[in-house]
């Protein structure tokens, strides 16, 4: 009987926080309304990303990305020139990595959490923004933010722990705007427990039908004069991808 | 009526959408700083350190082009190698073939395709489906079909035929042979009588293999085989794992198809040492990446232990017969050449890391290590080794490459090679020391 009452108050006390802080949402199901507020669940994508190192620009890279939720993601590099061809494939936390002009015909293992070709970016970062999978997210409050165009915005903040180790960062902090669950910014951090990286989410506009972000700046903690920019300039929704585009035999072809 | 049928279905598993051709034009001089005598006559009135190899151009390209339910793609290049003689031009096509798919699973290919083979970074002992690497071809498929099946992202299966083994002239059709040992059996004429001999029934010497892929998590799992009638039997499997940011490899192969031959008691009498009975090949490795605000850096060393089909105690007599009956009508003291010669020409099909230069056919005990370092996009040092543990020879390609954004590369690479006595793998290169500059523009 007493854990029946205990039962019944730690329900109580969950409902009233969601109420609370994620208007009848629970912390999972915001936080996947902030990912499909950047992407699709399936998606075709070109972009780029621009790294400046003192203000100075040190390398830009064109690329197209397709992404299927639950399946793996795929990235082409389209430009510069020495990189055209160059391709990734990410699913379940693995990375390849396949460029045709090294002569070795081989598919190349890496590791997820390294730097995606020298950006701030890592690999895990681009064009995967699978937070419900990878972290355990809750809401932990809310806070009045300053965003770039847009002023003072009433955002939920979300904190995720990775569940495994095999995940880029070992825990996140997720600002997402309260009236559409929109993702506004995010902090990355170390197993330390100290900040690693921010990504703020800006430039809204119109892609795949809705209004989305289109520009991902990222700033390191350890290399402060860098950042790298992430600018969307097509996004497709593409429902019928076929599982076969994610596979190591795709990807050297 | 397959090919036509596939050709009218709709581009539901196309992945590329559009055409591209991209490439690179790379000129380059080739110096030996030591031993060795030229091949060539120096151009353009280079000789800084010594005698001039080889210089010319090189113009690589890549093609892709989609259409409904599949895609052509071409991987050539064009070459031409200077020197007094007016200089000599050359292609070599590494793949070039059409893909269909008829079904959003299944992918069928008819053309010279390479299958992307397990996870190793310089070895693959159970890969005798595509051709050994060479340094003029480093990533050529073979002549065949192949089907591919996925039915997840996560397992796909691939069963190919090749042609060109019962076919050689198809190879030649692009200027692209190569040999797995370096080195022409035939030249040696009394070892001759003893090799294989291309059968009557070409269909017999085709050759096949089954290779299925499966992800398990973060754990990459591989099970292979390739079969050729009455030469190629080795069944193979392997692994690669990330043990949190640190990749390790692994794969062991058994040749069940013993076909090597070794002299019974005399360098004339020669018998299959253990017809039938298998002997495995395996390797190990690991491979990590570092990335700081200074750059990135990657370490990567394997191991490569080969069974070679003979024991040692019989290597030492093929070895010392060999030597003494090639030493009475040469006078060459060319153990290792001996000892290319007498593997089976698939014996090892490995690739020396990034390099793409051939291991020959000797020696159980490799060890290829590879560092490198970048600096951002401009700068990138690189350094890879192949060290011979049986002998003790080892060759080290260190490389330097300055990249712009515009494409242009400039580079210098050097390979060095060294042997404790003239009996060793490395220390028979005619060329030790050899220097490579040149430029790269891609397209």
């Amino acid at each position: 009987m007493r854990n029946l009452y205990l039962g019944m108050i730690i329900i109580i006390l969950c409902a009233f926080t969601s109420t609370l802080y994620g208007q009848d949402l629970t912390a999972e199901q915001i936080v996947r309304k902030a990912e499909q507020s950047v992407y699709p669940d399936n998606f075709v994508m070109r972009a780029t990303i621009e790294t400046l190192k003192s203000g100075e620009v040190e390398s830009h890279m064109d690329m197209e990305i397709r992404y299927k939720r639950d399946t793996g993601t795929r990235i082409e590099l389209l430009a510069p020139a020495r990189s055209h061809g160059v391709r990734f494939l990410q699913k379940e936390g693995n990375l390849w990595m396949f460029n045709p002009r090294a002569g070795s015909g081989q598919a190349i293992r890496l590791s997820p959490r390294a730097s995606f070709q020298g950006t701030v970016f890592s690999n895990r970062d681009v064009g995967d923004p699978q937070y419900t999978t990878e972290y355990t997210v809750r809401v932990v409050g809310r806070e009045s933010i300053d965003v770039q165009g847009s002023g003072q915005v009433d955002a939920i903040v979300v904190e995720g722990i990775a569940r495994n180790a095999q995940v880029a960062y070992a825990k996140v902090r997720l600002w997402i705007r309260a009236k559409d669950y929109m993702i506004l910014k995010a902090e990355y951090f170390a197993k330390s427990g100290l900040p690693f990286k921010t990504v703020e989410f800006t430039n809204i506009r119109r892609l795949a039908g809705k209004e989305r972000p289109s520009v991902l700046r990222m700033l390191s903690m350890d290399q402060k004069d860098r950042v790298s920019i992430m600018t969307i300039h097509d996004l497709v929704e593409d429902p019928a991808m076929a599982d076969a585009i994610f596979t190591l035999s795709a990807l050297t072809r | 009526m397959l090919l036509a049928g596939a050709c009218l279905a709709a581009p539901q598993n196309a992945v590329a959408q559009d055409n591209s051709l991209f490439g690179s034009v790379e000129t380059s001089v080739t110096d030996s700083i030591a031993g060795g005598s030229s091949q060539l006559s120096s151009i353009a009135g280079l000789a800084p350190y010594g005698q001039i190899l080889s210089g010319g151009v090189k113009a690589h390209f890549i093609e892709r082009s989609t259409f409904d339910g599949g895609e052509l793609y071409v991987d050539d290049t064009l070459s031409w190698l200077g020197g007094s003689d007016g200089g000599m031009l050359s292609n070599s096509l590494a793949q070039g073939y059409v893909a269909i798919s008829p079904l959003p699973e299944l992918t069928l290919v008819v053309g010279k395709r390479r299958i992307s083979w397990g996870a190793g970074y310089a070895f693959f002992p159970g890969d005798l489906i595509n051709p050994p690497a060479s340094p003029d071809n480093r990533s050529s498929g073979f002549y065949g079909i192949l089907a591919t099946i996925a039915p997840s992202a996560s397992f796909t299966l691939t069963a190919a035929v090749r042609f060109d083994t019962a076919f050689p002239a198809l190879s030649t059709l692009t200027g692209s042979t190569s040999t797995a040992v370096g080195v022409d059996p035939s030249s040696l004429p009394f070892l001759a009588a003893y090799l294989p001999t291309i059968p009557d029934n070409p269909w017999l010497s085709l050759r096949y293999a089954l290779y299925a892929d499966m992800l398990f998590g973060n754990l990459d799992l591989y099970a292979a085989t390739t079969y050729q009638y009455s030469s190629v039997l080795r069944p193979a499997a392997g692994f690669s794992l990330d043990l949190g940011g640190v990749i390790a490899n692994g794969e062991v192969a058994v040749e069940f198809s013993n076909s090597s031959l070794y002299p019974v008691a005399s360098s004339t009498a020669f018998e299959h040492p253990a017809f039938g009975t298998p002997y495995p090949i395996f390797t190990v490795g690991l491979q990590r990446t570092v990335t700081s605000d200074a750059g990135s850096y990657a370490i990567t060393a394997e191991y490569l232990y080969d069974g070679m089909g003979y024991t040692a105690a019989q290597e030492g007599t093929v070895c010392g017969d060999l030597l003494q009956a090639l030493s009475a009508i040469s006078g060459s003291t060319s153990a290792a050449k001996l000892r290319a010669a007498y593997a089976s020409a698939d014996a090892s099909s490995s690739a020396w890391f990034s390099s793409g230069s051939v291991i020959p056919a000797f020696g159980r005990h490799y060890v290829a290590v590879s560092l490198s370092a970048s600096a951002g996009t401009a700068f990138e040092a690189t350094a890879a080794a192949l060290v011979n543990l049986q002998d003790g020879s080892f060759a080290v390609q260190p490389e330097l490459r300055l990249s712009w954004q515009s494409g242009v590369e400039l580079f210098t690479r050097a390979v060095v090679a060294w042997g404790p006595n003239d009996h060793s793998e490395f220390g028979l290169l005619p060329t030790p020391v050899t220097v490579t500059t040149g430029a790269v523009v891609h397209f």
